[in-house]
């Protein structure tokens, strides 16, 4: 998984702080379309209701320069109901595609309950 | 061409042929190399062998190698179907296809096999290439009928194997290795068992026999199964040693082997234990401390004097306790003492004394592997005991609370023996309890109110988890369970918890509400 933010503009920045010994801090990224994807909003962390706002804000960036876009979150390390909710609402108004990874992961699991992968693509990437 | 220049020739042919199929190994490879090697000496344009399996399905292997789109000719099938039930080393010469020939000969006769050669159109088939062509066929019967011989047996030896070894699945809170030091077999004379008894306890045992390879692992099986009937019987460990000296005693090879076996009661959170001449376990703390268990101490399996008494003795297991059983092949090297491996796996145990039992295990073995492989056999058993409850509380209010919140359960779910997918469905309900939480103690809320605290709690046994999620506010009230929200909508928290949990209640009162979400787990 690669901590690189050069080749993406890095719009979103959780402010610094938060639990000690905790994972990560959630990052989101933007990287607009190119010849090979579409434009995409890459998903670092734990997304929670501290910062679920932000996921919103890059997928409607997202939302406003492309009709079809991906939600790549296979760098996800756990999600809930509320980021569920924004990409419920993505679906709505894109051709939305979701990367997650296959290895047991919590994106995965919400996906399935949820009945997100009914309305958008999902893509497994190991 | 003189008669003596031809049978020379087809000599040294089958010779090659001879050569290059024993170079084979599993059967398709030994039928794609016969194939190719026929065409070539007999000049076919193709040679397509069949083999049918017991319920009578038939594979084909053919050279050159058909493209998947490629379909059989129905004269070759035919061919096929119809001398498989001839008598052995008859070759048949059929039409083929538009003016060509073909040669088909069964490969056993017992209606399992055969095989065909194509000719090109215009192509004679003379008496030479037909006498070639059954010199070939015949010696690849023979060998085809020794390979599958030797495949049915593997497959008897691997099931046997796998019979006399151990549990496939382990109850929860367990994990083991095995390495057996003779390849190819997969069993040796060290085992390991796991026996679930009444009253809510369960039996562990590690031997190991005299010596090792096929004879070992023929007593290993015999006392396996002796220690689960004794163990299921006996009213303690020391009393399953004595049962299993009788037992020992009236198998050739079983005598002098080394047996520790131990009942835990995790109600009581104790283990009792008897050992029979084998290394004692190692039982580390989750605080990085350990101790051996080696207070019942005694000789091996049959050479205890009849006036003597097998000792037993009992330990307590602090919670989050890592009990480790081995066998010494796991500790035992040349130009080492014995104390100096117990004491590496001690260190090895200890350093992950807060993970998975699976990834303690692996930890283990990859830190204990000397570095040209073990030249014994080892097994390892792991046991977790259940931790000590988690309890954390944190500021409803604090946007950092809800991750300070999934930190500690992070690391306290592994202490527990819960797996990565498991602790992930866990983080989903826990998130979504404490996330109601937070949001009402930051949406619409007074700013002279009382700060509302969160507390988590977790308890673990042996078969599930319990989490409550407390605050010390009123809860918005929840949605109708499980009815499906709308898409894009509130309420899918609600539905997360009762998926991904066995179960869960919602208690709110005027002090709080009290979210209790539980989890069996499974072996």
């Amino acid at each position: 998984m690669t901590d690189d933010a050069s080749s993406a503009g890095a719009v979103f920045q959780r402010p610094p702080g938060g639990a000690p010994g905790a994972v990560p801090q959630a990052r989101f990224e933007f990287v607009p379309a190119s010849e090979r994807e579409p434009a995409t909003v890459r998903a670092i962390g734990d997304i929670d209701l501290t910062n679920v706002e932000q996921f919103k804000a890059a997928l409607d960036q997202a939302a406003a320069e492309a009709k079809v876009i991906t939600a790549d979150m296979t760098a996800v390390t756990y999600c809930d109901s509320g980021a569920i909710r924004a990409l419920f609402g993505a679906a709505s108004r894109s051709v939305l595609t979701i990367k997650v990874s296959t290895e047991g992961s919590i994106t995965e699991t919400l996906l399935k309950v949820s009945g997100l992968d009914q309305i958008a693509a999902v893509v497994t990437v190991d | 061409m003189t008669a003596e220049r031809l049978a020379g020739q087809r000599e040294a042919t089958l010779a090659g042929f001879a050569a290059a199929l024993a170079a084979t190994g599993e059967i398709s490879e030994m039928l794609t190399t016969a194939a190719r090697e026929i065409a070539a000496a007999v000049g076919a344009s193709q040679v397509t062998a069949a083999l049918w399996s017991s319920d009578d399905n038939m594979a084909m292997t053919a050279w050159p190698r058909r493209a998947p789109d490629q379909p059989v000719s129905a004269v070759v099938t035919g061919a096929l179907e119809d001398t498989r039930h001839q008598p052995a080393a008859s070759v048949a010469v059929l039409p083929g296809d538009e003016e060509t020939t073909l040669l088909a000969a069964p490969l056993d006769g017992t209606g399992s096999s055969a095989i065909t050669a194509e000719f090109p159109a215009g192509r004679p088939v003379g008496a030479e290439v037909r006498e070639l062509f059954s010199v070939l066929t015949s010696h690849l019967a023979q060998v085809l009928a020794k390979a599958r011989d030797y495949e049915q047996t593997r497959a008897v030896a691997l099931t046997l194997q796998h019979a006399i070894l151990a549990p496939t699945e382990l109850p929860h809170g367990f994990a083991a290795r095995y390495t057996p030091a003779v390849p190819p077999l997969e069993v040796g004379g060290d085992w390991y068992d796991v026996i679930p008894l009444p009253g809510h306890r369960t039996a562990v045992v590690v031997g190991d026999c005299v010596g090792r390879g096929l004879p070992a692992a023929a007593v290993m099986g015999q006392l396996r199964s002796a220690s689960q009937a004794v163990l299921l019987r006996a009213p303690g460990p020391a009393a399953a040693l004595t049962d299993l000296d009788t037992f020992a005693s009236r198998i050739p090879g079983a005598e002098c082997a080394t047996v520790f076996c131990a009942i835990i009661d995790p109600a009581a959170g104790t283990v009792s234990y008897s050992c029979a001449g084998h290394p004692p376990p190692i039982l580390a703390t989750a605080t990085g401390e350990h101790r051996l268990l080696d207070q019942a101490q005694s000789l091996p399996l049959g050479m205890l004097p009849a006036h003597l008494q097998r000792h037993q003795a009992i330990a307590t297991l602090p919670p989050g306790a890592t009990l480790m059983l081995y066998t010494d092949g796991l500790v035992e090297r040349r130009n080492q003492s014995l104390d100096k491996g117990m004491d590496a796996a001690a260190v090895a145990v200890t350093e992950r004394a807060q993970d998975h039992p699976d990834h303690v295990a692996d930890h283990v073995m990859s830190v204990m592997t000397p570095a040209a492989g073990y030249d014994d056999d080892v097994a390892v058993l792991i046991y977790r005991h259940p931790p000590a409850p988690l309890s954390v509380q944190v500021p409803a209010g604090d946007p950092s609370s809800l991750a300070l919140l999934r930190a500690k359960l992070r690391q306290w779910l592994p202490t527990a023996s819960v797996s990565p997918r498991e602790a992930g469905d866990i983080l989903i309900a826990v998130g979504e309890a404490a996330g109601n939480a937070y949001e009402h103690a930051t949406v619409g809320r007074p700013a002279d109110a009382a700060a509302v605290q969160i507390t988590l709690t977790a308890h673990a046994t042996d078969t599930m988890i319990q989490l409550t999620v407390t605050d010390t506010g009123n809860w918005r009230p929840p949605p109708a369970d499980r009815e499906q929200p709308a898409p894009g909508t509130r309420g899918h928290g609600i539905i997360f918890m009762h998926t991904l949990m066995d179960n869960v209640t919602i208690d709110p009162s005027a002090h709080g509400t009290t979210v209790t979400l539980t989890k069996d787990l499974k072996p």
